[in-house]
């Protein structure tokens, strides 16, 4: 099942609360690990919130912590995981 | 012979590993003979004391068998039973309980050589069978991951699913080369980190000159010691799996220069961080989230990191420095937290050099400090 326009804008602002910030959207390529963003418990908030918008229940060891390093990538993610 | 510790071993190591490197030359699975090298290293090494051998082997046993149950359990009646999930995790943790507190109590010890180790190793399966990201337990396959010589005794704790990728696929002859020659080098440098400075270290921990010229050379003496030490048998390790074709994760990166507490324990024993973070961390910090146990999500956290880190002290032992430890870590985990998201001062200057400096020198003496609680020779602890 793909994800919906108005599921996708939610996990959009899910991470814009997550990392403290609307500006990381307008970047979508850019690294949050690395600008120190996305740390142990920003990785918690956005999988509590992805099961909360889409109903997906994603283990933290089911996750490489790459796959979600970019705004762009963890929505690709969540489409991913969606498609399975 | 000790694991890494003597020349009796090292000697032995050579022996055994011929073999695996004649396999991963011809490109061929080493797994087989892995199995069998390590059965024979623990026999050996375990000698000495039939009871330990005897516990281990019940361990392994154990260990098996409830992971084929629960894998059963799950692909026949599926993920939703709470309890059934909950009994075998206990189950799981019961021979590292077991044997922390037949230590307090004074029973007899039903511990055994890398309890600590292998019990984490084990209960990573069980979690993953519950999470669904491991469906059916291989016999031979879970034996060899528990079994796994380098790293039975002292870590580091690998994870299955990436350990039986290792074990699966014999990386080939050119691969195998690279691996071999990576791993030779580990193992020189980490008997160069044990027997040179953890060495020296030690032989000045001895000097009562030393000792009693105060606690602040004995701190920074100790802190190095168990760096050096740990980190030089780490090393042994992992390149000893190198040989035999597996890459087990690295352990320690640099940790004295870390910038802040949270960077450290990125950087120190880290297959026992990352272990604690995604198994207890996270997943008690998800349940605090989902539920509403607390009014937001960073006071979960910070609950979050004081459970966690007190937990790491407590699988160091029971006695009182080592618990000690870990709740100091998780306290100072929490004000580095707080530190961080309130303060304008770091926002401004967390990219200078002058500021990162500083940072290392005041992370480096709140982590030595620690060590000193975990050396057990303040007076409080």
């Amino acid at each position: 099942m793909p994800i919906t326009v108005s599921q996708r804008e939610a996990v959009r602002q899910l991470i814009a609360h997550t990392c403290g910030s609307a500006a990381v959207l307008d970047e979508p390529d850019a690294d949050l690990t690395e600008a120190g963003l996305l740390d142990s418990l920003a990785l918690v908030e956005l999988l509590v919130g992805i099961s909360e918008i889409v109903g997906l229940d994603i283990p933290p060891t089911d996750v490489d912590r790459s796959e979600l390093a970019t705004v762009n990538l963890i929505l690709a993610f969540v489409d991913d995981r969606m498609d399975q | 012979m000790t694991l890494f510790g003597d020349l009796a071993f090292f000697l032995y190591l050579a022996a055994i590993c011929l073999p695996a490197v004649a396999l991963g030359l011809a490109g061929r699975p080493i797994r087989w003979y892995g199995t069998a090298a390590s059965a024979l290293t623990i026999v050996l090494v375990l000698a000495p004391s039939r009871r330990q051998l005897a516990l281990l082997v019940l361990f392994v046993t154990g260990q098996l068998l409830l992971a084929s149950g629960h894998a059963w359990f799950v692909r026949h009646r599926g993920r939703a039973a709470t309890w059934e999930r909950r009994a075998v995790v206990i189950a799981a943790l019961l021979p590292l309980l077991a044997a922390k507190i037949s230590g307090v109590v004074q029973l007899p010890s039903v511990g055994f050589l890398g309890v600590s180790y292998l019990t984490f190793r084990a209960v990573q399966v069980i979690l993953e069978i519950s999470d669904g990201l491991i469906e059916r337990i291989r016999p031979w396959h879970y034996v060899y991951f528990l079994s796994f010589f380098p790293a039975v005794s002292a870590g580091p704790i690998d994870r299955s699913r990436r350990f039986d990728q290792d074990a699966d696929n014999p990386p080939g002859r050119s691969d195998y080369t690279r691996l071999l020659g990576q791993g030779l080098w580990y193992l020189v440098l980490g008997a160069a980190y044990k027997f040179g400075p953890a060495a020296w270290c030690e032989y000045f921990l001895r000097d009562p000159d030393v000792v009693g010229a105060g606690i602040l050379p004995y701190m920074y003496l100790y802190g190095f010691e168990l760096y050096f030490d740990f980190a030089g048998y780490s090393l042994m390790a992992v390149g000893a799996s190198y040989v035999f074709g597996v890459r087990t994760p690295l352990n320690f990166r640099a940790p004295f220069v870390a910038e802040s507490i949270k960077d450290f324990w990125n950087r120190w024993h880290i297959t026992l961080s990352f272990w604690l973070r995604d198994y207890l961390f996270s997943r008690l910090t998800m349940a605090f989230i989902r539920r509403k146990v607390f009014a937001d999500r960073v006071t979960a956290a910070r609950v979050g990191f004081v459970v966690n880190m007190a937990v790491m002290g407590f699988w160091h032992g029971t006695s009182p420095q080592y618990v000690f430890y870990g709740i100091y870590h998780g306290v100072l985990m929490v004000l580095n937290d707080v530190y961080e998201r309130r303060s304008g001062f770091h926002q401004r200057h967390r990219r200078a050099t002058w500021y990162r400096v500083v940072s290392i020198l005041v992370t480096f003496h709140a982590v030595m400090f620690g060590f000193l609680i975990f050396s057990g020779r303040l007076p409080a602890a």
